[in-house]
């Protein structure tokens, strides 16, 4: 499902992380999830080095509290969360996010459908309010199960499945498997 | 349109595309992945000071008391200074921001500097701020490069942090040094330095707040840094802005930031944008006492939503999203919003823009351009 080479690297780095003065623990529990949160970071933000800044600041505040983390957590519903509230946080300030367009128009865009209803579709997802963009990137661009949006949102199963109904609703598509039970 | 799931996620993937290969997330790996273009660098492009136009007189003039569209005031007890008498009309400073995803699938942004005339809402670009925006200096009557959460209280000079030793990317650096310029002379003064990743949080009365966190990881310490001698306190963890501390606001599980004042007063965000939630603007004072500047539910027909702020002597100045108002809220007549007209047509080409007037100044009495 995800990228093999997005995986390799992601995990290599962050077992460099700080030589022998990291947390291994830190590193086994959230080294797997990287390629993940990279990806939710890129369906969020469209702008790799962007993405790259939301995962690294993501990290660090995932470091500073992994040891108030209880140990029965799920760790990739909780770092997806700090990654996704940092991707927030990135899209609502303007301003940075007009000094980084500026710094880096020379980044080359990543393939992808230019057709229109690709770009339709681009559009309309772009359009979402955050809370519904997260929860279809979640949903359809991770491929994660109803249980593990939910965490991510902070919602139940069935919450997370209304929430998904809803932006779908608003992107005028018509998922039955969605409209079941939502 | 009906389709199963799987076609779905086959045509969000094609739309969205794939992630390129990005480097992994690291605390300290200087030899692993790309250097990369440090954002806080683009906080010292410079503006480009132009011809200033002189125009011509402008339609007869307005009337002195605001005919905006007023809601109720919010909580009392934010310290915000009444405007005075003889403070309208003014023109508020705002950097017009456009954002239009383009066919290549680029988002393409553009800041045009200028002022919105309260009350009547015109916007008029401002030649003189160039091409990136800014904040405008009312007291120099110019405009800087720099973030309103970088200008000093008396707007005259502006803060940035730059990585040492100098011209280091972020995987190369040992430290951060603090800068402060002044704006009207543009001298830049290297003011503290730490062997820390250095990151500018805002300048109130109290000082420049910074934090300092190893490149190696471990604990962020915050320091408070006095702008003149450079001497630097630590500060405690409570004085990050970032942290919403204030009960009273049950069942709100996201938040934002959104800016820092001079006077140390922060406003959050509360709540999402899903239609039918609750949601809060909240002003957070320097003594940590919390005001609610607007409670209202997602997609009311109030349609108040702020992207950031500026605080000058009429009250608090907020954009709204959508780009179709200014809002001004003060402790004693809550909410008022001015529609804005004038703004720079959407670029061609593109299906989908998105535009705000962002508070980027004071509003200075009299209208622009002057009659």
């Amino acid at each position: 499902m995800l990228g093999p080479s997005i995986g390799s690297i992601g995990v290599t780095a962050l077992g460099a992380l700080a030589g022998g003065e990291a947390d291994q623990t830190f590193i086994d529990a959230v080294a797997p999830v990287v390629p993940a949160a990279q990806r939710l970071a890129y369906g969020m933000l469209q702008n790799a080095h962007e993405s790259e800044d939301a995962v690294q600041e993501a990290t660090f505040k995932a470091w500073r509290s992994f040891g108030r983390l209880r140990a029965d957590s799920n760790i990739q519903g909780w770092f997806l969360k700090i990654v996704a509230n940092e991707c927030r946080q990135r899209r609502r300030n303007r301003w940075w996010a007009v000094l980084k367009f500026a710094a880096r128009d020379e980044e080359s865009p990543a393939p992808r459908r230019d057709d229109d209803s690709a770009l339709d579709l681009r559009s309309a997802v772009n359009r979402l309010p955050p809370e519904m963009r997260l929860a279809i990137v979640l949903r359809y661009y991770l491929d994660l199960p109803f249980d593990d949006v939910g965490r991510v949102l902070g919602v139940s199963a069935p919450a997370a499945k209304a929430r998904v109904h809803r932006a779908l609703v608003r992107l005028r598509v018509d998922v039955p498997e969605v409209n079941e039970g939502a | 349109m009906k389709v199963r799931e799987h076609e779905f996620r086959e045509q969000l993937r094609g739309a969205l595309g794939e992630p390129p290969p990005m480097a992994g997330p690291t605390l300290r790996t200087p030899e692993v992945g790309a250097p990369r273009l440090h954002p806080r660098v683009m906080a010292m492009v410079a503006v480009t000071l132009a011809i200033l136009l002189v125009v011509a007189l402008v339609g007869s003039r307005l009337t002195l008391h605001p005919r905006g569209n007023f809601l109720p005031a919010g909580t009392p007890g934010a310290q915000t200074p009444a405007a005075a008498p003889d403070s309208m009309p003014c023109h508020l400073a705002v950097d017009f921001i456009q954002e239009a995803d383009n066919q290549g699938g680029q988002t393409a942004t553009s800041v045009t500097g200028g002022f919105v005339n309260i009350p009547s809402g015109t916007f008029q670009a401002d030649p003189s701020a160039g091409s990136a925006g800014g904040t405008y200096s009312a007291a120099l009557r110019r405009w800087l490069p720099a973030s309103s959460r970088s200008l000093s209280p008396d707007a005259t000079a502006y803060a940035y942090v730059s990585l040492l030793p100098a011209g280091a990317s972020w995987n190369q650096a040992t430290g951060g040094q603090l800068h402060v310029v002044d704006g009207a002379t543009r001298a830049d003064r290297k003011v503290w330095s730490k062997d820390a990743d250095v990151e500018f949080i805002d300048w109130t009365s109290a000082g420049i707040l910074v934090s300092a966190t190893p490149f190696q990881g471990g604990v962020q310490v915050l320091w408070r840094i006095d702008p003149t001698t450079g001497h630097a306190i630590q500060a405690p963890p409570s004085a990050n802005p970032f942290h919403f501390a204030a009960p009273g606001y049950p069942g709100i599980h996201n938040l934002s930031y959104l800016g820092t004042d001079s006077a140390g007063q922060t406003v959050f965000y509360l709540g999402s944008r899903d239609r039918g939630t609750k949601y809060y603007v909240v002003l957070v004072d320097a003594s940590g006492k919390a005001t609610t500047v607007y409670s209202g539910t997602a997609g009311d027909s109030t349609n108040f939503y702020p992207d950031g702020f500026f605080a000058d002597a009429h009250g608090i100045w907020f954009d709204n999203s959508d780009g179709s108002k200014v809002w001004l809220w003060t402790q004693s007549a809550g909410l008022t919003g001015f529609t804005v007209t004038g703004a720079p047509p959407p670029p061609r080409g593109y299906q989908f823009t998105s535009r705000a007037f962002m508070p980027a100044g004071a509003c200075v009495p009299g209208q622009f351009p002057a009659p």
